[in-house]
């Protein structure tokens, strides 16, 4: 995988989530993967297509979720994944996609991203087809979160 | 608002009289019917109407040469080839020309209805979406059985999903993007798709991430016919997809709360199969 198309998500990362209230984001490990994405509870996917084509799962518990759907209604307690978390986590990954989608052009190459779709369900994987991925295992405050970049 | 006018031009009585009633029973108003080219043109001058169905076959001049002589007096002219006949040379010929759907008779009340209700600027696109693309995928679907799999499918059940999609064991996931955003699913239970790779490609001496391979380059190959077909019968829609990603596990639910979108389930000897295709309406 292009090296020039993984910086792109990490500086959307850094770009958006102080945006929607998180104080710090680091980076904890980088690796590759060519088989399942493993469900931590909830995954995101985002498909990426036109010049770059591939997928992007985010990859979260669901205290994760909670914690980060939390911060992004200003705090709001949340107890269970309802409607609205399950919205904020969706459009965080549209955000981060659609902002790394415009460093990738600014990179260069065309790209176009698909709407989002949320999985649930018990022991949960996601098999990203065609190509290895690239898997960022982020803190986001003391919040973990996982993505995994598949292009091909 | 007022309704949507359709002239109707046909040199059957009987696919006139039939095509009328079709339209005039889903509100439209069928402003008038012709049944030569040469009537057609007079008729578009005269009465001005919002759509035009327009059949290939006339006795004086052909569908796209009449076609071509009411966008020359309104260039903006709406109008919906509706043939007996829809092969590549008439869609590539007429889209050239600025037709905005093509649609093979005897068509259905709703397709027609859905098609018409699209193109007109009076109505609201959004929602209609997955029904009316449905029938592309499915046909996709239902060829590729037979010639990939040997296989003969049969719809048995067609409903609307609302925000959730619940699947059955492997679902296959691709986005669409371009005009309008969504995904397209296709969903089996494990064994149905060991049977359905095992009709594919004759062996079941497969490891599970050939077959999964397999099954998701299937789901492409019907999402790219589906696609294809649907950006070649209707102008001014241009779809994309992203590559599949495989979904596994039991009773998954795949949630996307701007999409609404439409399931049927095909029975085969292999098992049944799901194919879900969900819109989020126009672009964004």
């Amino acid at each position: 995988m292009d090296v020039r198309l993984v910086n792109p998500f990490v500086d959307a990362i850094a770009g958006v989530m102080p945006q929607l209230g998180f104080q710090s984001v680091s980076r904890s490990k980088m690796t590759v993967q060519d088989q399942y994405v493993l469900s931590k509870g909830v995954v995101v996917i985002v498909g990426l297509t036109d010049d770059v084509k591939g997928n992007v799962v985010y990859n979260l518990s669901e205290e994760s979720v909670k914690a980060i759907a939390s911060v992004m209604m200003m705090g709001m307690p949340v107890t269970k994944i309802d409607n609205m978390v399950q919205s904020a986590i969706s459009e965080l990954a549209n955000m981060i996609t659609g902002n790394a989608a415009v460093h990738i052009e600014k990179a260069g190459f065309r790209v176009d991203i698909s709407t989002p779709s949320l999985v649930v369900g018990p022991d949960a994987k996601v098999k990203i087809c065609g190509t290895k991925f690239l898997v960022i295992e982020l803190m986001v405050d003391d919040i973990p979160m996982e993505l995994n970049i598949g292009i091909e | 608002m007022g309704k949507t006018r359709v002239l109707v031009v046909d040199d059957s009585v009987f696919s006139q009289t039939a095509i009328s009633g079709l339209l005039e029973e889903s509100g439209f108003e069928v402003c008038s019917c012709a049944a030569t080219g040469h009537d057609a043109v007079a008729k578009y001058r005269q009465l001005e109407p919002d759509i035009v169905t327009m059949d290939y076959t006339l006795p004086d001049i052909d569908g796209l040469t009449c076609s071509r002589q009411i966008l020359t007096i309104n260039p903006a002219a709406q109008i919906v080839i509706l043939s007996a006949m829809k092969d590549q040379k008439l869609i590539t010929k007429g889209r050239a020309l600025g037709i905005r759907a093509f649609l093979q008779k005897p068509a259905k009340q709703e397709e027609l209805v859905q098609t018409l209700q699209m193109i007109s600027t009076k109505s609201n696109v959004t929602g209609e979406l997955q029904a009316m693309y449905l029938r592309y995928f499915q046909q996709a679907l239902t060829e590729n059985l037979k010639n990939m799999a040997h296989i003969a499918a049969k719809t048995i059940s067609e409903r609307k999903e609302k925000q959730k999609f619940v699947a059955h064991g492997a679902a296959i996931m691709l986005g669409i993007t371009g005009t309008y955003q969504g995904r397209i699913i296709l969903d089996v239970a494990q064994d149905t798709l060991v049977n359905l790779v095992q009709a594919m490609l004759g062996t079941n001496n497969l490891s599970e991430n050939d077959m999964l391979n397999s099954i998701a380059e299937f789901a492409n190959i019907i999402a790219g016919y589906g696609v294809s077909e649907i950006n070649n019968c209707y102008k001014d829609v241009e779809l994309r997809l992203t590559p599949p990603s495989i979904l596994l596990g039991e009773a998954l639910s795949v949630i996307n709360q701007r999409i609404k979108s439409c399931t049927v389930v095909v029975e085969t000897n292999a098992g049944d199969i799901y194919l879900n295709i969900g819109f989020a309406g126009g672009q964004s």
